[in-house]
């Protein structure tokens, strides 16, 4: 069995924006703007093995809940593929691509808009198993039952409704849920954001104690560093739709290579016993429908360079899964980071 | 020392409902001092924003401050008259809530209600007003702010919006900033950038700031002091760095243990939730979750003690159990 489990070779998703009746109207009579596309994933390419955990991080809308449910299927790439077990399931026959997709879940990053409210907490953990036929009928509540106790859940949650649940006990129906159809790999878009510390310190340790127990590969986006840090083996980061670096979780942290990388670190708040200076990138994500020239990141770079406004600098490799973009030489960051 | 800014002592709200009573603060006191940052933590529930509304004086029927005083300028804010409170808040108290859309009026442009903000408590010109404001929307990090007076709230993504609000609060160099979790929902990066406002507004103006958050890791970056809030009572409070160091209260370590921090392997698990606060409790709010609870805990419930800013409202604080 390969290691590899899911590929996204040179995945990329435009959307068009929606921009009213009357726009498309002015344009079927030749008179409208064009259609403006947002580029909100841009050739990626990343791997997740089997058992494993990638997290991806970067700021609000740099395309990582549309990179996750591309990933899972949920949403077809604009170009590009997406493997599961070395197959590109768009063009596998029907039932079999069913089963794949199945493989793949996903815990939603909104746990009050991600239930049906007017589903029971049982009936929302185990359909999806029950109707794909891994779970008899008569079997499913006890399997519902089961399924929840592995989040924690008891089992007298199994016949309330979602508003009758907290954020964090939402959130674990929402994993359950995903659970309980024995999937190859979860996508977790920002699970425990919004939670409380003492929730969140459930929820991740949940993770790390199934993992071990079920084997299951995992993505986990976050905007929280020390809580990728925290659970993540590798670490994607992205900008405006692309990979700006990935590498394993240590060498990120301990190495960052990119500007933009190192720029977040810097800024992640942590525990400390010490009041600090913050210290901000200047300036303002810009917005995907006009992105930068070349290097995307250059109007806000404390190291742009000339070429920067007009090259797009691709990935480099610095090491052992250690990738960047930028143009920088390996040597002249670390010096300018170490100022 | 200097004299405190803000003076609050035993503050108490409540909240009637079909003749049940919700105690939500209890007895709170502090005092708070000029260009200081004091940060507020505890779960969801705790009672962080309630306090912060009571501090205004800010409560609605059926809440309201049941005791205590909020003494500012020698003057409590919970006896004040309606005129006068109006002229204190936004002027030289500002409040910046947890959701954005309580303090923007949806009818007017950004640029409208700012610059009314400046005009309604400062004898200043219009462009000037004009001018404070764009220069406010720039430390926020609003990309180009003059073109952006005329766009209205819904304009704005909610990100943007809290930014708005920050700045205007920011507007009329209060005297004290009241902050509610303002940026929790806003990327590392843009927070970064308002936390470094915040603290140049505070070292330069003498701004005094309660910040309320969940977030420990956030506050030890930025606060002088932290209060712990549980159950709605103030369980510990110290300088950050003794609150980090030296927690004495098992609440305090609770928390922090549940946030992950580099190089640590497992997080302390605090299991179930914040008591409900309807009536007394008999004993120590925190006994039903607390590692350390003895026979003692349910019985007796644990005052105040010590030193009036280290105390922890513990009856086996851990610093003193080290030393034992
Ligand atoms: N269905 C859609 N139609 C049009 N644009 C979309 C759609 N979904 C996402 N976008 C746009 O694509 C970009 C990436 O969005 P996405 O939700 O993937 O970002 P994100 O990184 O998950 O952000 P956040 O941290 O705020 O959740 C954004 O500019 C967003 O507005
Ligand atoms: N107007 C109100 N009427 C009745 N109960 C209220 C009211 N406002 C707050 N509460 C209750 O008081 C308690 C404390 O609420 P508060 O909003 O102060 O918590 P918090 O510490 O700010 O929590 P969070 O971190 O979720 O914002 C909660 O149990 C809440 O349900
Ligand atoms: S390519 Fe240039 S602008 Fe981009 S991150 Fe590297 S140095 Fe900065
Ligand atoms: S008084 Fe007892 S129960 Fe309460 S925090 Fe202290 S040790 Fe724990
Ligand atoms: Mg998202
Ligand atoms: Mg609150």
């Amino acid at each position: 069995m390969s290691t590899t489990l899911l590929e996204l070779c040179d995945v990329s998703r435009v959307f068009t924006r929606n921009d009213g009746a009357f726009d498309s109207l002015a344009r079927r009579l030749g008179v409208g703007r064009p259609l403006e596309n947002l580029v909100a994933v841009d050739n990626v390419s990343m791997v997740v093995n089997r058992g494993e955990t990638v997290g991806i991080v970067g700021e609000s809308g740099c395309g990582k809940s549309t990179l996750g449910r591309v990933a899972v299927q949920l949403l077809a790439p604009s170009s590009g593929k997406v493997l599961f077990e070395g197959k590109d399931i768009a063009t596998l026959p029907v039932e079999e691509a069913r089963r794949a997709r199945f493989k793949l879940q996903m815990v939603f990053q909104n746990p009050y808009t991600s239930l049906n409210p007017r589903r029971r907490v049982g009936e929302t953990v185990i359909e999806a198993a029950v109707s794909h036929g891994l779970v008899a009928k008569a079997d499913a509540r006890d399997a519902a039952i089961k399924a929840m106790g592995r989040v924690g859940l008891k089992p007298d949650f199994i016949d309330r409704f979602p508003h009758a649940l907290s954020g964090g006990q939402r959130q674990r129906v929402g994993i359950a849920r995903a659970l309980a159809v024995d999937p190859a790999c979860v996508v977790f878009d920002e699970a425990v954001a919004a939670l409380d510390v003492s929730i969140q310190a459930q929820i991740l340790e949940l993770l790390v104690e199934l993992r071990q127990n079920a084997s299951f590969a995992s993505v986990f986006i976050s905007h929280d560093l020390n809580v990728v840090r925290y659970i993540a083996d590798r670490v994607v980061i992205l900008y405006l739709g692309r990979v700006v670096e990935t590498a394993s979780t240590a060498t990120l942290f301990e190495k960052p290579h990119h500007p933009y990388s190192q720029a977040l670190m810097a800024e992640a708040p942590e525990l400390k016993a010490q009041k600090r200076i913050f210290t901000p990138i200047v300036g303002e994500l810009p917005s995907p429908l006009s992105p930068p020239s070349g290097c995307q990141f250059h109007p806000r770079c404390p190291h742009a360079m000339p070429r920067c406004k007009t090259e797009q600098p691709a990935l480099r490799q610095l090491g052992d899964g250690h990738f960047s973009a930028c143009h920088l030489d390996m040597g002249q960051a670390d010096e300018k980071h170490a100022k | 020392m200097a004299e405190p800014i803000l003076a609050v002592s035993g503050l108490c709200t409540e909240v009637v409902s079909d003749e049940k009573i919700a105690r939500i603060v209890r007895d709170v006191s502090f005092d708070l001092y000029p260009g200081e940052i004091l940060g507020v933590v505890g779960e969801s529930g705790c009672g962080k924003s309630m306090m912060g509304f009571a501090l205004l004086n800010l409560l609605d029927p059926p809440a309201r401050v049941a005791s205590g005083s909020v003494s500012f300028a020698g003057k409590d804010i919970t006896r004040l008259p309606a005129e006068a409170l109006r002229t204190i808040r936004g002027n030289r108290i500002a409040m910046i809530f947890q959701d954005p859309m309580v303090s923007l009026n949806p009818v007017l442009t950004i640029g409208e209600q700012m610059m009314e903000a400046v005009l309604a408590h400062q004898k200043v010109s219009r462009s000037v007003a004009k001018a404070r404001t764009i220069e406010a929307l720039e430390m926020v990090g609003i990309p180009k702010p003059a073109e952006r007076l005329k766009a209205y709230p819904h304009e704005f993504s909610g990100g943007m919006r809290q930014r708005v609000v920050i700045a205007t609060a920011f507007l009329n160099k209060p005297d004290i900033i009241i902050a509610d979790e303002p940026t929790t929902a806003l990327d590392v990066t843009i927070q970064a950038q308002i936390l470094a406002e915040v603290q140049k507004m505070a070292a330069q103006n003498g701004t005094a700031v309660i910040w309320i958050s969940h977030d420990m890791s956030l506050l030890s970056g930025l606060a002088d002091r932290v209060m712990v809030m549980y159950a709605g009572q103030i369980v510990e409070s110290g300088s950050t760095a003794s609150i980090i160091e030296q927690p004495n209260h098992p609440y305090t370590r609770a928390l922090m243990g549940a946030i992950p921090v580099p190089g640590r392997e497992k997080l302390e698990i605090l299991r179930g939730f914040p008591p409900n606060l309807l009536g007394e409790f008999t004993g120590c709010a925190f006994a039903p979750r607390c590692p350390l609870a003895r026979d003692h805990c349910d019985l007796e419930r644990p005052e105040a003690r010590g030193p009036e800013l280290t105390h922890a409202r513990c009856h086996y604080p851990l610093q003193e159990g080290a030393h034992s």
